[in-house]
């Protein structure tokens, strides 16, 4: 049971929209480069913004409960 | 290659290159550019995030992905400097010294004291810009006028 701010609302919105570009990016880029140093570094990054993103969405799944 | 402009429905320009292999329009160089760009605007709204946020847990949590933000930032950071992408741009020894003499100037003037002034004091009795013949506290003057005030006493 999490009360949300209007602003910590305002923060999860924008920053879970952009973890969620980040992977999209990131797992483009990997495809595109044909480094295979670069490719595991953006893919490690890339995963990093998934873990992000879950933590994240945990956040905004749990707020607004048990407030009826 | 051609380069060729198309008008797609909703009368947006599309620019399509058709290249021999396929070959990116991206260099490596590009991408990692951005990858990095990336990362420092992730930075920059994780450490606003932790500025707006009540809640402990949330904050904390901000907190954490923050440094991975950066952690990931330093990361593509230096794999740019393994490739030679990256020029570190350092700052000149006589910049440098101008710097330490404006504060060390600014803190021990007007007799105020703080806490480990004489260590500061014994730094710049043996060093280097008084290599370029100025008295201390002249070459300040010279380059920054109107700086002269009393040590502010917090």
């Amino acid at each position: 049971m999490s009360n949300l701010t209007q602003p910590e609302l305002m923060q999860l919105r924008e920053d879970i929209s952009a973890e969620m570009l980040m992977i999209q990016k990131f797992g483009a880029y990997a495809n595109m480069c044909n480094d295979q140093q670069l490719k595991q570094v953006i893919t490690n990054v890339q995963r990093a913004h998934e873990r992000h993103r879950d933590i994240l969405m945990r956040h905004l799944m749990a707020a607004g409960q048990g407030m009826m | 290659m051609t380069h060729h402009i198309e008008h797609s429905g909703q009368g947006v320009q599309m620019h399509q290159m058709q290249a021999a292999g396929g070959a990116n329009l991206l260099t490596d160089k590009n991408i990692l550019s951005d990858c990095l760009a990336s990362q420092k605007f992730l930075a920059a709204c994780y450490n606003h995030a932790v500025t707006e946020s009540a809640n402990d847990s949330l904050r904390r949590d901000f907190m954490g992905i923050y440094q991975e933000e950066q952690n990931n930032l330093k990361a593509i950071f230096d794999v740019m400097t393994r490739q030679g992408w990256y020029n570190l741009n350092y700052a000149s020894h006589q910049d440098i010294a101008q710097v330490q003499h404006q504060f060390q100037q600014e803190m021990t003037q007007g007799g105020k004291h703080f806490p480990g002034q004489l260590q500061y004091q014994a730094h710049a009795q043996g060093h280097q810009f008084n290599q370029h013949g100025l008295q201390a506290g002249q070459f300040a003057q010279q380059h920054h006028p109107g700086f002269n005030q009393p040590y502010r006493n917090w």
